[in-house]
């Protein structure tokens, strides 16, 4: 294995693994905007403002992920696959999972861009794709993820998914919060 | 000036400016860890995804070396012997 086979591998880890923590940072202050659950930490347009700012943070890690993926020669990863999810030889349904899931926030975050010309009800139900990607990233990372066999990296993964289901949680059973 | 209600509690961060450097620190702290991490264990034999190419592209140099040995030795016995079980293999 040369080196730069092995930076591509350390490259497409570190950034799968830290886009999905400022994803779940993303889901949890998205929807704790509803239910005031960040109360203690802030006021809702400071909650409002890191929600936005985590799309700075999310997207180029997820970019450089998928790009690292690319170059993967184990992975095996086409362009196509980007586009066709399940059609990966290796790890079929674990990397079919992170195509659904980038195909997901795509669409959430062109909705978001074009939030002005779409109604309020079309842009939520737009933005509560967001769930679903979250749900099928954290299975794409649960399922393909090498680092996830380590306990502590394991024990934070179930800890923050674990923060999103009880906020969401939260959000189902409590009224809306004004923004 | 209006009353405060009752339950007002003062969040613990007011400035976003804060709360951005607090997101990042967070992002940027796993992204190290992990870069980190992983650079040390660069194969993790108990991981869920093993890596399929790397039994059938890579032959490992250990048990390479034998099997040509092997496969020589039989391809001298094969074409020095005129063995009845050699003849029926190549007819067939």
């Amino acid at each position: 294995m040369t080196l730069s086979t092995d930076l591509i591998w350390v490259v497409a880890r570190s950034t799968g693994a830290a886009s999905l923590v400022a994803l779940t940072l993303s889901v949890l202050t998205g929807i704790a905007l509803r239910t005031g659950t960040f109360a203690w930490l802030s006021h809702n347009r400071g909650v409002r403002v890191v929600h936005g700012f985590l799309t700075v943070l999310w997207i180029p890690l997820g970019l450089a992920h998928v790009i690292a993926l690319l170059f993967d020669r184990y992975a095996q990863v086409g362009l196509i696959d980007l586009v066709v999810p399940f059609g990966v030889a290796y790890g079929r349904l674990a990397i079919g999972l992170g195509t659904i899931s980038t195909q997901l926030i795509l669409v959430v975050l062109v909705s978001t861009w074009m939030r002005s010309s779409l109604t309020n009800g079309q842009w939520q139900w737009f933005h509560r794709l967001s769930y679903i990607a979250f749900i099928a990233a954290f299975a794409h990372g649960v399922m393909s993820g090498t680092d996830l066999a380590n306990p502590v990296v394991a024990a934070l993964a179930w800890v923050t998914a674990a923060a999103v289901a009880l906020v969401a949680l939260r959000r189902v059973t409590r009224t809306r919060v004004a923004a | 000036m209006p009353d405060r209600p009752r339950n007002f509690t003062r969040p613990l961060i007011g400035s976003t400016l804060v709360l951005r450097v607090l997101a990042s620190a967070i992002t940027l702290t796993s992204f190290g860890g992990m870069t980190i991490y992983a650079s040390e264990n660069l194969h993790a034999a108990n991981a869920p995804l093993q890596p399929a190419a790397v039994a059938t592209a890579t032959p490992t140099p250990t048990t390479a070396p034998t099997t040509v040995t092997v496969g020589r030795a039989t391809r001298r016995s094969v074409t020095s012997t005129s063995t009845a079980p050699i003849t029926r293999t190549k007819q067939s």
